[in-house]
């Protein structure tokens, strides 16, 4: 297996990357169901009637021209806006109304289309927020002092430290996350998601801006973590990376899913290959 | 530091002040009947200020709440500007409960009964151990991994929530935590001078501290400190130690306000991290087999 050293030489190798997911057993159901979900922005469907599931420990692709409605269904999954209609189940649990931050706490995280780091916050920091209901957090906590919340943020460091060095970002991990390049951000960003040991991980366009080798060394994390139980829902527009990590790739356009399967097979549909061109 | 903008900062102080006064000042029908208030009650000293705490956070959970919405930053704070002058209006133009625009007078101070000069000092050291003790409390909230997602909730909000953060419920504390620090602030304030009224907490006193922050430094809880001290005691209480010009009265006390609005706009445009900026902790890399690694020290990051 080859090394993944998003932020440069001198990295673990991508195997050690670990989120320790406690997701559900293949074979367990979907952990994921979204029947009949649409977005209505004034007299714009952005998002009209998809339905899908997805199954634990696998990676599914979602790509389509702009305007597709890609990201919407990202995002409206991810809780970040509410659906017009249509509904929205994880672990088998109707999320359609949950506030996105209940979401995550459940383990359905998302990342952005463009890297939102925590700019005044150091890299390390950045994942070391990214652990939901912390002890230190709570009013206990508070009262307690370090004493109280010592141990637990010795683990958190810990595992942060070893995911940076995991990413190749060890030297960066004291730098403020505001002077990271593109790239490192990205990293910090999708690092800090699996801090949170997510059962279902959203990406969006993840190796947008990244050059053909960091672009391979995220799909092999990628493939790791589908190893080691996590699902991932991935918009990406790069096909070729969708054909090398998804098992199931979803097509759409319009605001609608207009095809499914594997990438090789989708590639010679003529519908597909009408949206890329019209659409 | 969580990334509300509180322009109505000096509505919790006004809360913490009346609720100090109308609960130690006693009825309104006393000292001849001058003046209207609601309750009127004459608790102790401490008693009253741990009200005006309760009181200030309350309040500055209210006001908190008009921060939830999905609004901007820029637009929150004009909304809490906004609150603050609402505030004041509509304390000023209801006499029987808080006074009116006259306000509160004869509020008791705790050591009226010491020697005039002995109760001054005895008064500056309570007030020196209460900053003391104030301090300590920011820090716990400031410092730590409560003070590392505050920073990130104030960077960004939505990044903050998608990594499980409630905002809304860490806003609340924050505002609440805010209040109650006003609250007390209000009525150590309001029991050593013995008045307040509408005058006395218009919204430019918020711009005041405001710039103390600005200048002191942004998320740096000593240089707020020092912000505060040298904006809101040396050159806002400073000025009016400064000779009158008789042909121009109360321009000593405009200089110092002038003075401020400068030193703000400067500030801004040519050191806006303000004279100590955030400084984040470095963290060293834990060696195998130790678990403890940990924040090695104050670093420059």
């Amino acid at each position: 297996m080859s090394s993944a050293s998003i932020g440069g030489p001198g990295s673990a190798p991508v195997a050690e990357v670990s989120t320790a997911t406690s997701g559900p057993a293949a074979g367990a159901g979907p952990i994921l169901r979204v029947a009949d979900l649409a977005r209505q922005y004034g007299g714009v469907r952005a998002v009209d009637g998809v339905s899908f599931e997805l199954q634990p420990g696998t990676i599914t692709g979602i790509i389509g021209p702009n305007g597709a409605g890609k990201s919407t269904v990202l995002t409206v999954v991810s809780g970040f806006i509410s659906p017009t209609a249509g509904t929205i189940e994880f672990l088998g649990k109707d999320v359609t109304r949950l506030p996105m931050h209940r979401r995550a706490q459940m383990g359905l995280v998302r990342t952005f289309q463009i890297a939102r780091v925590f700019e005044g916050l150091t890299a390390i920091e950045n994942l070391m927020v990214a652990v939901p209901q912390q002890k230190s957090l709570t009013v206990k906590g508070l009262l307690g002092g370090k004493r109280y919340w010592q141990s637990e943020e010795k683990e958190i460091l810990e595992r942060a430290w070893a995911l940076m060095t995991t990413f190749g970002m060890a030297d960066k991990a004291n730098e403020k996350a505001g002077r990271l390049s593109g790239g490192q951000r990205r990293a910090v960003e999708i690092m800090r998601a699996l801090m949170m040991r997510p059962k279902l991980l959203l990406v969006d366009e993840p190796m947008a801006g990244l050059n053909p080798k960091l672009t391979r060394e995220l799909e092999e994390v990628f493939l790791t973590l589908r190893q080691q139980g996590l699902s991932i829902l991935i918009i990406e527009h790069e096909l070729d990376t969708v054909e090398r990590i998804c098992s199931e790739v979803l097509v759409m356009a319009w605001g609608k899913v207009i095809a499914r399967g594997e990438m090789a097979e989708l590639r010679t549909r003529k519908e597909v290959q009408d949206a890329y061109v019209v659409g | 530091m969580s990334g509300v903008a509180n322009l109505a900062y000096i509505v919790v102080i006004a809360a913490g002040a009346y609720t100090y006064g109308i609960l130690t000042l006693g009825p309104d029908t006393g000292n001849g009947g001058f003046q209207q208030y609601v309750l009127g009650y004459r608790l102790p000293f401490f008693l009253a200020v741990i009200a005006a705490a309760v009181v200030g956070a309350v309040v500055g959970v209210l006001i908190g709440v008009t921060g939830l919405k999905r609004i901007r930053q820029d637009y929150q704070a004009m909304v809490m500007l906004v609150i603050s002058i609402m505030a004041a209006t509509v304390i000023g133009a209801a006499p029987s409960f808080l006074g009116g625009e006259p306000g509160l007078s004869l509020i008791p101070n705790p050591f009226a009964n010491l020697s005039p000069a002995t109760g001054d000092w005895a008064y500056v050291a309570m007030v020196a151990f209460a900053c003391v003790i104030g301090y300590l409390v920011m820090r716990r909230f400031t410092s730590g991994p409560m003070g590392r997602a505050l920073r990130a909730m104030r960077d960004d909000e939505h990044a903050a929530a998608a990594m499980g953060f409630s905002v809304i419920k860490m806003r609340l504390l924050t505002q609440a935590v805010g209040g109650a620090f006003g609250g007390v602030s209000g009525a150590l304030l309001v029991a050593f001078i013995g008045g307040w009224s509408p005058g006395a907490w218009a919204y430019v006193e918020t711009l005041a501290l405001l710039t103390a922050v600005i200048v002191g430094g942004m998320g740096n809880d000593f240089g707020v400190s020092l912000g505060t001290f040298v904006i809101a005691v040396l050159l806002l209480q400073g000025v009016q130690f400064l000779p009158q010009i008789r042909s121009h009265t109360g321009l000593t006390e405009a200089i110092g306000w002038m003075t401020l609005g400068l030193m703000t706009i400067a500030f801004l445009w040519l050191r806006p991290q303000g004279v100590f900026r955030e400084r984040r902790p470095r963290y060293g890399q834990p060696a195998v087999g130790n678990a403890a690694g940990g924040e090695v020290a104050e670093g420059h990051s």
